[in-house]
């Protein structure tokens, strides 16, 4: 009864009683301008894909807001061609600050500092799933993990291969599903390794001898839910970008757990799914934040510093990004995945202080790390400057 | 053209077109052979287990029978290969075979059942049953097989090779968007064929059923078919259904991150909401708009493709100057959700027009209720629980929708159900697990805020009094 009672609202004249005025139900027809409106859409929108047929130009450099970097240069766009990419999933720099690329279809390329393509090369076996995790050793050669292949590869920076390795496997010593890789200051590499061996293991160089393997699966002090990216920082300890944790977790040399931080959520110190970490010389830990799509900088204590970026598609924002690399400069180059191309966040240069390279022997991107503002741990006497080599 | 691949796609879809429409025969005979609450339960175990989001079957799975898997030796195949692939699509495609042959069975004049009481057994399925539901299980078979043609999700991340996979690879790896559509012509053949044949042979659902007479069919089936059924019904709902959520909800890992997994995914989950309802809200808007018209029915092809597709044609289309607000904004994705499931909206707002009481709406017209009006007085009030119903339906597609926004997805609106599917491609894990029950929560969020609502206002109305 109370359909019939809604139906027989009417006016004075026998019609029934509307919410509009006139102009829209009587004027033109309500229906009626709804199907004009299905006409007039597609007209629109034909009119427009006529009127406009080139995708919008984005800027390829932005100044930043940042404590510690300057600007964001866009390195590369989506594509297939040479210096394009399609979802960019690591990143790495060798002793010359030139920066690799290794992306979803397998190719990997090389950019000079400054984001000019050099050369390219195409990983030799992808049928199983294509290469992850990348670094650079201490001779700066390329390190490449193929989680599918169980196996890691020495490129020469011309990409040449040198040398392969990894034996499948759950057992220590052997790989299954390796993810990312570092290489500590003495040359040992950790690789750590996802879905059926949650740890991260220790390689003499050359990955000829295995030395020990840290961590299991679970979400305690020194457990991992799935590690994706690692960093070591020049004393030797392993950062572990314990992923499905939503946290970072620090190792000593020999494998011991120090500390942890971090916890699941999208505020300043928050993580969601922090996929990779870098240290630099001052002991500052960049963390890269695949759900938050966002570069957190902590400090020597843990603290947070800065938070660089968020979910865009502008310079200097990220759309889940899934790897970083420090150059010997401090700049910070960032595989921005989802955006299919890579960022590079140059460091401020007024305050950059530099360590020789030759001093010690080891390679220009690990031995030339920068140290900022008070928390420098370097040597005065070891420190030169470059800033020409900073400018855009 | 890789000949391999579309030869690989058409026998899965073949294999889970034949085993879906075996098993729903199976469930269909033991619905009827049920009464009561226990032929509700097993109706409403077809339905969620209709209902599921593919990506939370195949991660249970994994869990259960991958090679880490606690039942892993107890499966007599590997879950990454080709059987594995044909047995979940099938675990999730049946009951749409089940329902359309228990709907077909129910409609059938009750005459012919009385026809010859002395068949039995065998001669019974054969003669009476199979003939019966010759056009449903035609329907379910051409329906399924479309569908498990175009699936992507499941093959991507069982790593089973398929051409819809090929097509997005390819498209991934050239960015050429003209090769990419063109190579999806076979993608394309099948959903027109499958529109062209139900245009002609329309699918009745069950609208208006007569009840049948439980008791006779049980005797005609005999005691061997029944256990037959039974067992093969049991052993389906077990596996498609009971499996995958017993595994979710009883896993410890699901609980213990399921608070971490809340904090890290808050805005994505809020996200997914509004990416959902967004544009469930405009299919069934514009479905009603279109219910008096046939044009709906061209938008089937569109529901019927490989949603990869419709991204790269939505790519092709709004990555242009101009259209920027739309292509790097959330419009991308209630534009593609909307156009994607508007077919099934216009279809729906169709049936539920037909059921519109003529002479109400007569009364209306006369009254001189038109445009908003008759809508607000007249066709609203008797189409409110079949509207919510059908919005709700549409709401959950596009929640669990993978394929269509995929390669569309803008920076900052990644959905749950995507974020699923990246983290499952890598292994099944705890996280996935508390990810697919607040996925889960947030499908269930509607019925509770609607019952809520329901009962707050019948109170309200109550108290007036």
């Amino acid at each position: 009864m109370r359909r019939k009672n809604k139906v027989q609202r009417t006016n004075a004249q026998g019609r029934a009683k509307s919410h509009f005025p006139n102009s829209c139900g009587g004027l033109v027809g309500w229906r009626l301008g709804i199907y004009w409106s299905f006409v007039l859409c597609p007209l629109s929108f034909a009119l427009l894909l006529l009127t406009a047929c080139a995708p919008k130009d984005t800027p390829s450099s932005r100044s930043l807001e940042s404590k510690l970097f300057e600007r964001a240069q866009v390195i590369g766009e989506r594509g297939g061609g040479a210096g394009q990419f399609n979802k960019p999933r690591s990143v790495g720099v060798d002793r010359d600050d030139n920066i690799f690329v290794i992306d979803m279809t397998g190719r990997v390329q090389k950019f000079s500092p400054t984001g000019e393509y050099l050369l390219g090369w195409q990983m030799p076996e992808t049928d199983k799933g294509k290469a992850k995790g990348m670094s650079t050793d201490r001779d700066g050669n390329l390190l490449l993990v193929e989680p599918h292949y169980a196996r890691v590869n020495h490129f020469a920076p011309d990409g040449k291969l040198l040398h392969q390795w990894g034996v499948n496997g759950t057992n220590a010593g052997q790989l299954i599903f390796p993810r990312a890789l570092a290489v500590a200051p003495d040359g040992a590499i950790w690789v750590s390794e996802y879905a059926f061996a949650e740890r991260v293991q220790k390689f003499s160089p050359g990955g000829t001898n295995f030395i020990l393997s840290v961590g299991s699966s679970g979400n305690g002090p020194g457990e991992f839910n799935r590690a994706e990216g690692i960093g070591v920082d020049d004393a030797g300890n392993l950062y572990a970008a314990d992923s499905c944790n939503h946290r970072i977790q620090v190792f000593s040399a020999g494998g011991q757990f120090l500390r942890e931080y971090g916890r699941p959520g999208n505020q300043p110190g928050e993580m969601s799914y922090p996929y990779d970490i870098r240290v630099d010389a001052a002991g500052r830990q960049y963390v890269c934040e695949f759900g938050n799509s966002r570069i957190q900088v902590f400090g020597l204590d843990d603290k947070l510093i800065e938070v660089i970026g968020g979910a865009g598609s502008a310079p200097g924002m990220f759309n889940n990004p899934w790897s970083i690399a420090l150059d010997s400069q401090g700049n910070l180059i960032v595989a921005d995945s989802q955006n299919h191309r890579v960022q590079k966040l140059w460091r401020r240069r007024e305050r950059a202080e530099f360590r020789d390279p030759k001093s010690d022997g080891r390679s220009k991107a690990e031995g030339r790390k920068v140290a900022l503002g008070g928390a420098s741990r370097l040597s005065h006497s070891k420190v030169e400057t470059n800033i020409g080599r900073i400018v855009v | 053209m890789n000949w391999t691949l579309l030869l690989n796609s058409l026998l899965v879809a073949g294999a889970v077109a034949s085993l879906a429409v075996a098993l729903g025969f199976a469930v269909a005979v033991w619905l009827a052979c049920l009464r009561g609450a226990a032929r509700s339960g097993l109706l409403a175990a077809c339905i969620a287990t209709a209902a599921l989001p593919p990506f939370l079957v195949v991660n249970s799975w994994i869990d259960l029978f991958g090679r880490t898997g606690s039942l892993h030796l107890w499966l007599p195949y590997e879950l990454y290969s080709f059987t594995g692939c044909v047995v979940l699509l099938t675990s999730l495609f049946w009951p749409i075979a089940a329902l359309l042959i228990h709907a077909a069975w129910r409609q059938a004049n009750p005459e012919l059942w009385e026809a010859d009481p002395e068949l039995r057994g065998g001669a019974f399925v054969r003669r009476l049953l199979w003939p019966q539901a010759r056009t449903a299980i035609a329907q379910s078979a051409g329906l399924i097989f479309v569908l498990a043609l175009n699936q992507f999700s499941v093959p991507a991340i069982l790593q089973v090779r398929i051409y819809p996979e090929e097509l997005w690879v390819r498209f991934n790896t050239t960015f050429n968007h003209v090769e990419a559509l063109a190579l999806s012509w076979p993608m394309v053949i099948f959903p027109l064929l499958l529109v062209a044949v139900l245009a002609r042979h329309p699918i009745n659902w069950p609208r208006g059923m007569r009840a049948g007479k439980t008791t006779e069919f049980r005797r005609q089936l005999g005691g061997g078919w029944r256990l037959l059924v039974g067992v093969a019904g049991s052993v389906v709902i077990l596996g498609s259904l009971i499996l995958p959520l017993g595994q979710l909800l009883l896993a410890e890992s699901t609980w213990s991150q399921l608070f971490g997994a809340w904090a890290a995914n808050r805005a994505t989950a809020l996200q997914s909401i509004v990416v959902a309802a967004v544009p469930a809200l405009a299919s069934v808007g514009l479905g009603w708009l279109l219910a008096p018209t046939r044009l709906g029915a061209l938008l089937w092809p569109v529901y019927f493709l490989p949603g990869v597709l419709l991204g790269i044609a939505l790519i092709f289309l709004a990555n242009r100057k101009g259209l920027d607000w739309v292509y790097s904004s959330v419009a991308i994705l209630f534009l593609a959700l909307t156009v994607r499931y508007l077919a099934p909206a216009w279809y729906g707002a169709r049936l539920i027009r037909r059921g519109l009481d003529r002479d109400l709406v007569d009364a209306g017209r006369l009254s001189g209720a038109q445009g908003w009006q008759r809508w607000a007085l007249v066709d609203w009030p008797q189409a409110r629980p079949q509207l919510l119903a059908l919005g709700y339906v549409l709401y959950l597609l596009c929640l669990w929708d993978v394929e269509t926004i995929n390669l569309i997805v803008p920076a900052g609106s990644e959905t749950l159900a995507l974020r699923i599917f990246n983290l499952l491609h890598y292994g099944h894990n705890g996280e996935v697990n508390a990810l697919c029950l607040l996925l889960l929560g947030i499908a269930l969020a509607p019925l509770l805020v609607g019952t809520i609502v329901v009962r707050l206002l019948a109170a309200s109305k109550g108290g007036g009094r």
